[in-house]
């Protein structure tokens, strides 16, 4: 008999998967997915899902390495499955360059991929506006598939899904006995959050099946990440732009500057733009 | 001066560049033909998934180490190039297995990141202990053969379609020099007991989400007879045998299963993937590369012939470097007919 009533506010890869861990390890829970949107139009669709953390300076670094290491041990063991392809989760692997040699040359996760290493004056060759390098192995989690694939592993335990907005908490919160709140972005209106803010992020998608590799500028402005079934390249990093229209001239951006970090990209063609 | 080449495969179309790349302005004129029955994209070449990597160890052959290293490096320089896509030319990192630890390979230098593999990484290949990880390219012939042919077509190389039946027959046509790339058929211009077919069949399949390559090693059965799977630029090869002295290119449906759960059994995840086609080939194996220049006697007359065949199952990886030594052979054979203009020293 589930006695207890959960109800999981987001429908993105936090919510999910808050959802579907909640579900499938506590049997007396109910749980209820609500959101108002679902794959494929959650912000976790849009991200390559490449698995590389960033540091957050006020949480305290153990934390953030046993969520890491946890999030890949966990993610690895789909990847090896036969699931692997439904899931869309696989191993990537690739570079991390820098301008400018960084302070901290050796990041808190580097233990926790595989095959971490300082790229090979060799291998930077092919760079020659960067001056190091980091190589090394991660996974990429591919939402436009992995969250389906979450929402049907959710149904199969039971769990019940809404698509709804929800705007007022207090409301839910008559119908259940636990909010797990993951609305992302949304929080700052439900919640009346005013530290959250959106980060806005534009890239292409690209038609290159020949590449392989995934290449990340270490300023975070300009990565190439090779996908299931196209190569998202960006970006953008725009704090507090809330605008989800295409810009022109940060297209023309990404373009150039993924293209001088892989000529290769020049003869592909754009399938789509986010 | 007119230089015939048998055989348009990898080895036939990047001799007959790099003879011209060498000698076109220093021999006047230089007629370069190319003649065979089989063109891209039905060629051995073709059907190779591509990969470049030599045999884990070269027992000696260390010419042939150097020669691949030098395709490499050649292939690499043409990365960042407008042309690489054309060429069927891209990057692609992955794993060697092995059972039990084995000395490092001929090929780790000329590779990037060359390193062994953790434990932790050899859970994810259950059975393996031992291996090595690093990034390498692909060069696929489907693309590779069409360009280079692009290419020698522009500068005016003529291609004949047609089965030669022996080096008279082209030395006969007024044929000055005879460069032999005939691959695995080589015996049936001049018998040559060391040169064997290498049969190997492979699976393509669809395959997306695989990014890195997979090769298993198994020292009891010999190269390429364990699986791997090599990402192409749109599908996956799944391999494979390597059968000597077997000339069948027929598939086998038995060997179809074979190869298909060995790799499935690597990679978990093909189970789902759409397989696509088989092929089989006929690798030229011979126990080193036959890369040498000989004078027929026939009659009362002699001519020249520059083998360059028996490259196994790495004629894409070794490729360049043995045409740039077939190019300085017959460089030789000008110099020694005092054909080569003075001040231009050879610089090969």
């Amino acid at each position: 008999m589930k006695r207890v009533k959960v109800a999981v506010v987001g429908a993105g890869v936090v919510g999910l998967s808050t959802a579907v861990c909640i579900a499938e390890t506590l049997p007396y829970c109910s749980v209820t997915l609500i959101s108002e949107k679902f794959s494929p139009h959650t912000t976790s669709d849009g991200a390559a899902g490449i698995l590389l953390p960033k540091e957050f300076p006020d949480i305290p670094l153990e934390w953030q390495q046993q969520w890491f290491k946890k999030s890949f041990e966990y993610l690895l063991a789909i990847a090896d499955s036969p699931q692997a392809s439904d899931a869309g989760v696989y191993l990537s692997s690739g570079y991390q360059i820098f301008k400018d040699v960084p302070r901290d040359k050796k990041p808190f996760w580097a233990d926790l991929v595989f095959g971490f290493r300082y790229m090979t004056d060799h291998e930077l060759k092919r760079f020659p506006d960067h001056k190091f390098g980091q190589a090394f192995t991660t996974l990429k989690c591919e939402c436009l598939s992995y969250l389906p694939w979450l929402e049907q592993r959710f149904i199969a335990v039971g769990g019940r899904i809404i698509h709804e907005k929800v705007t007022d908490l207090h409301k839910l919160a008559l119908n259940y006995d636990a909010i797990i709140n993951c609305s992302g972005l949304g929080s700052r209106a439900l919640l009346k959050d005013e530290e959250v803010y959106p980060v806005r992020g534009q890239i292409l998608k690209l038609h290159a099946p020949w590449l392989k590799n995934f290449i990340r500028d270490g300023d975070g402005n300009t990565y190439i990440y090779p996908g299931i079934r196209f190569v998202s390249v960006g970006g953008t990093r725009q704090a507090d732009d809330w605008r989800m229209e295409l810009d022109e001239r940060d297209r023309e951006g990404i373009l150039e500057r993924s293209v001088r970090l892989e000529p290769s990209l020049r003869a592909a063609a754009i399938l789509g733009l986010l | 001066m007119k230089v015939c080449i048998i055989g348009a495969g990898v080895i036939g179309l990047s001799t007959a560049q790099s003879i011209y790349q060498h000698f076109h302005s220093r021999v006047s004129p230089l007629t370069i033909e190319v003649y065979a029955d089989i063109f891209t994209p039905l060629t051995t070449s073709d059907g190779a998934a591509g990969f470049w990597q030599p045999y884990l160890y070269d027992n000696g052959n260390v010419k042939e180490t150097q020669w691949n290293k030098e395709t490499f490096d050649y292939l690499l320089s043409f990365l960042n190039s407008p042309d690489s896509i054309k060429m069927g030319i891209f990057l692609e990192s992955g794993y060697n297995l092995c059972f039990e630890p084995m000395p490092e390979p001929s090929f780790k230098q000329a590779v990037l990141g060359f390193r062994q593999l953790s434990k932790r990484e050899l859970e994810m290949f259950p059975g393996f202990s031992f291996g090595w990880f690093n990034t390498a390219l692909v060069i696929e012939g489907k693309s590779y053969l069409p360009w280079l042919m692009d290419w020698l077509n522009q500068r005016g190389v003529k291609f004949f379609q047609r089965k030669i039946d022996s080096f008279k027959e082209l030395s006969d046509s007024g044929a000055d020099m005879i460069i032999n790339c005939s691959g695995v058929r080589s015996g049936e211009l001049q018998p040559d007991p060391e040169l064997q077919p290498a049969r190997g069949q492979i699976i393509k399949v669809d395959a997306p989400w695989l990014k890195h390559w997979v090769i298993t090693h198994d020292s009891k059965l010999g190269t390429y007879n364990t699986p791997y799977l090599i990402p192409g630029s749109r599908l996956v090869t799944v391999g494979g045998v390597f059968q000597v002295g077997n000339w069948n290119r027929m598939n086998s449906s038995v060997e179809h299963k074979q190869i298909w759960e060995g790799a499935c059994k690597l990679e978990p995840s093909l189970q789902h993937a759409r397989i696509v086609e088989d092929w089989t080939g006929l690798r030229p194996a011979r126990s080193k590369v036959r890369l040498e220049r000989e004078s027929i006697r026939c009659g009362g007359h002699s001519f020249e012939v520059i083998h360059n065949y028996g490259h196994g199952g790495f004629g894409l990886t070794i490729h360049r470097g043995c045409a740039e030594e077939a190019a300085r052979l017959f460089g030789q054979f000008l110099e020694q007919k005092g054909l080569l203009t003075s001040q231009a020293k050879s610089r090969l």
